[in-house]
């Protein structure tokens, strides 16, 4: 390899001067035409944080997916007040304005976001298959998930809080923080030793099982549940995940609730 | 000598471009065996821990390879753009040196814990005054030669190589808020945010990809001997670029606490990027097409194509990923990163390693030593790099479908992490290629200097001529000044709706409950957390999409979304661009243990084996205590 080809530098003046293809015309056309479009049609869509912001228009929303997606088929027109349902032992689908709601503890989002998605109501907590008062009902709760977003079932949500009063009652409570009800176990079913406080001084492991795996996962069923766990759980069981009240905080600010 | 900045500039960056290499292979490895952390010396570790070294070797790589390849080309391609010499050129070298101290202090800087943790704005003030005096060397550089000129017309490629060093320390200057404060981060919560990816976005935009393809318009005509395609496909190609390009900044957060119409500017610009893309991929692909022949036999002209080819790929990928719903799936994962890698990694560094193909052989006037090492790079390279994507781009996949099963009740470093490690073993396996590649680049290099063979130039006879010649010029092709003032007009558009609008309408925002106000503890935690680089792993920035969706255990989740009044006091913004580790937003609400948690920092690993966070025990007590303070106070 000795000879190297010589560049000539006189293709750099000249310009050359081939055919526009079609193709290019077209997105030249197109393209802007569709950036205007976007750009003006999608300025007002949401402001900077939706679940922060649209307070008023959150509940009208929610009204309306639910009305789309045929909620008040069986709860009833603006899920008031629902539709005949024998087998159940009230025997009618309860309205979203109903106390039945509270007995439930849907004053919860994280409840009531599990019932909408994944219709699953607290009796099945303790038992998956136990479906409670709907067992002989001919209309079951469907679970939502994957046919509605995260958002959708947030709106849905805000408007339900905002037409129950017995809700809300309860909202106003636990905010006020006049009570605190013994919920933190329900939801997960066990204690995880990323919650265990600062009370216990120590991080503990069960043979060289390492801590912050799942609980599920870190007990198989021959090792012995130590007993940190339980004091733990006597100590905590009463208190509510903070989480759970930023969410109902949330959810208060969304339908403009005075706590 | 002849050609000096050139050839020094080259030198210094293959050396770079070795170590920046070696840097993303340890990344790699800490991806695949994060246990590898645990066999250093607790001593040492602060100097290998991910966070920093991927700071470095994003540095390293992007402004101290690309950047110096690439500028060593522009000085050999301007002379003979203008058919002249290159004027003042010592002051050229100097700049060249003045650019490898400010990367070397900015690296070093980095390594012992000085960063402005901003991303693409990691290197402190030292640093930037370097670039900048190299910057306006370089510029002195070329004025002087093209007011020189001996051709009546500016090439196209000197519009692109002009407009890079025109634009690119206004936009240092701009985004790191060098004209309010040089020293430290002037700017602070929302405005913030805008800025650094005001700068962000357009390093890659009106630097790499002006350089890249300037060189390329210049390399492709001299290659294959044929004039550009078509005048008018150049014309519209640069000035579409130049008007589209800068505003696509806020596509790093879309759906993030920033206002909507800046976020729908950015969807639409980055589309609109579309436009500029195709058009100069076309003329510079036509321009080749009469000969591709010579992609066989040119390694220079391999090279070049294969990154053209990678540029516009990744190009459409971004337009794509800037789409509000493909962002919201899959922002925060490895996909991102794959995306970063195929465009600095694959496309201009292609095209840099063609212009050195092309360029070192003619000014050392030595034939490179062997065809066949050559060869061997070029394959190596182009394994090593899909290798490299498309691991991180199914790993990014992997995760971002994970992510919205996790209300299944997967564990979060189960969709992250442990989900992920044989793509990472593979991304390993690519990256020891890829290194292979430029050692033997960096082998034939040394050869060629010390063996090579004496150069004897001759004029290849068989191409195809071109039939059809544009006499169209433009007045702004005829005149630098007309040419710097359109410039710096259409660049302006973005300055005033992406920088200078936000800019005066962010007092707008007034900080409320939601403000985190950090006491003197909490503030030193948070230059902790900046400082051993939490924010590259962790994002701090929850979008309304995936509020409160089950991420961490069952019984914790994400989180409320973050409202833009929550950042008002945070200098710099730590929204993060990853999640290789869960968001922290609202980390005190999922885990609030002090206990707990300065025992995770310490060895993290014991509570989740196979994480990707190292351990920080060797940080001082002191240190771990107002980290946890700061901790304490993202609820």
């Amino acid at each position: 390899m000795e000879k190297l080809e010589k560049a000539n530098d006189n293709h750099l003046v000249h310009a050359g001067f081939g055919k526009l293809p079609l193709l290019l015309l077209l997105l030249y056309l197109t393209l802007p035409l569709w950036a205007g479009w976007y750009f003006f049609s999608h300025l007002n869509t949401s402001p900077m944080s939706m679940m922060d912001r649209e307070t008023a228009k959150a509940v009208e929303i929610g009204r309306k997916i639910a009305a789309e997606q045929g909620c008040f088929a069986c709860h009833g027109p603006d899920g008031k007040g629902g539709v005949e349902n024998p087998g159940h032992t009230d025997g009618f689908v309860p309205g979203w304005n109903s106390k039945d709601l509270v007995a439930t503890k849907m004053y919860f989002p994280i409840i009531l976001r599990q019932e909408i998605e994944k219709a699953v109501i607290p009796s099945m907590f303790q038992n998956p298959t136990d479906i409670g008062t709907q067992e002989y009902a001919p209309f079951k709760m469907q679970p939502w998930l994957g046919r509605l977003t995260t958002q959708q079932i947030n709106y849905i949500m805000a408007y339900i809080y905002s037409i129950n009063p017995f809700l809300q009652d309860k909202i106003r409570l636990i905010l006020r923080g006049t009570i605190n009800q013994k919920e933190f176990n329900q939801v997960s079913g066990d204690i995880n030793p990323a919650y265990v406080g600062d009370e216990f001084g120590e991080v503990t492991t069960v043979s060289k099982i390492p801590l912050g795996t799942p609980t599920v996962a870190q007990f198989p069923p021959d090792k012995n549940y130590p007993d940190k766990y339980d004091q733990y759980y006597q100590l905590k069981k009463d208190a509510i995940p903070p989480q759970w009240v930023n969410d109902l905080r949330n959810f208060a600010q969304l339908i403009n609730l005075q706590y | 000598m002849k050609n000096q900045a050139t050839r020094q500039a080259f030198i210094s960056a293959v050396l770079w471009l070795i170590l920046g290499v070696v840097v993303g292979l340890w990344l790699a490895l800490q991806y695949a065996f994060p246990e590898l952390i645990y066999a250093i010396p607790v001593k040492l570790r602060t100097y290998l821990e991910f966070a920093k070294l991927r700071q470095i070797h994003v540095n390293i790589l992007a402004f101290a390879w690309l950047s110096l390849s690439l500028v060593g080309g522009l000085f050999y391609a301007l002379p003979h753009l203008t058919k002249t010499s290159l004027k003042y050129e010592p002051l050229a070298v100097v700049g060249v040196h003045l650019w490898n101290g400010a990367l070397l202090i900015g690296n070093l800087g980095l390594l012992f814990g000085y960063t402005r943790g901003r991303e693409y704005a990691e290197m402190v003030w030292p640093s930037d005054l370097f670039l900048i005096m190299a910057f306006l060397m370089f510029l002195i550089v070329v004025l002087a030669t093209l007011a020189r000129r001996e051709t009546e017309k500016m090439n196209v490629a000197v519009w692109y190589l002009l407009g890079s060093l025109i634009w690119m320390p206004l936009i240092i200057l701009l985004g790191k808020g060098l004209w309010k404060n040089f020293f430290t981060n002037p700017f602070s919560g929302y405005f913030d945010n805008v800025a650094n990816w005001f700068l962000g976005h357009n390093i890659l935009g009106l630097w790499f990809t002006t350089l890249g393809i300037g060189l390329a318009y210049f390399l492709i005509p001299r290659i294959t001997h044929r004039p550009i395609y078509n005048h008018y496909l150049s014309v519209i190609g640069f000035w579409t670029l130049a008007l589209f390009y800068p505003a696509v900044g806020a596509h790093h957060t879309l759906d993030g606490p920033i206002p909507r119409w800046l976020m729908s500017e950015a969807t639409v610009f980055s589309v609109l990027m579309i436009i500029p893309v195709t058009t100069a991929l076309w003329n510079l692909a036509k321009s080749i097409s009469p000969n591709w022949h010579l992609l066989w036999e040119n390694k220079a002209l391999a090279f070049l194509a294969t990154g053209l080819l990678m540029y516009f790929f990744v190009s459409l990928q971004g337009s794509f990923q800037a789409l509000m719903f493909v962002s919201t799936y899959l922002h925060f994962s490895q996909w991102v990163p794959a995306h970063a890698m195929l465009a600095l990694g694959g496309g201009f560094t292609f095209i840099a390693l063609g212009a050195i193909y092309h360029i070192l052989p003619r000014v050392r006037l030595k034939n490179w030593y062997s065809e066949q090492l050559a060869t061997w790079h070029f394959w190596l390279s182009v394994i090593g790099i899909s290798g490299i994507f498309f691991t991180l781009t199914a790993a990014g996949l992997i995760q971002a479908s994970n992510w919205k099963n996790t209300i299944a009740g997967m564990h979060w470093i189960d969709a992250t992490v442990r989900s992920v490690h044989p793509e990472m073993v593979a991304l390993v396996v690519s990256g020891i290629m890829f290194i292979l590649g430029q050692l033997l680049f960096g082998a034939n290099i040394v050869l060629t200097i010390f063996y090579g063979s004496k150069i004897f130039l001759v004029t290849q006879a068989d191409l195809v001529p071109s039939e059809s010649f544009s006499d169209r010029v433009f007045k702004f092709e005829k005149s630098v000044p007309r040419l710097v003032v359109y410039m710096l007009l259409v660049f302006s558009f973005a300055v005033l709706t992406t920088y200078l609008v936000p800019y005066l309408s962010a007092p707008k925002i007034k900080p409320n409950a939601t403000s985190v106000k950090l006491n003197a503890l909490e503030a030193y935690g948070r230059k902790v957390y900046i400082r051993e680089g939490c924010l590259w792993c962790h994002s701090q920035m929850v979008r309304p999409v995936e509020a409160n969706i089950i991420t961490v255990f069952r019984r914790g989740d994400i989180g409320n979304a973050t409202p833009p009044e929550w950042y008002y006091y945070q200098n710099p913004v730590v929204f993060g661009q990853h999640r290789r580790g869960p968001d922290l937003s609202h980390v005190w609400s999922r885990w609030p243990s002090e206990f707990w948690q300065k025992e995770h920092l310490k060895d993290p690993a014991r509570f989740n084996p196979g994480t990707w966070m190292p351990p920080f025990s060797y940080l001082s007590a002191y240190d771990l205590k107002a980290l946890v303070a700061y901790l304490k106070t993202l609820r």
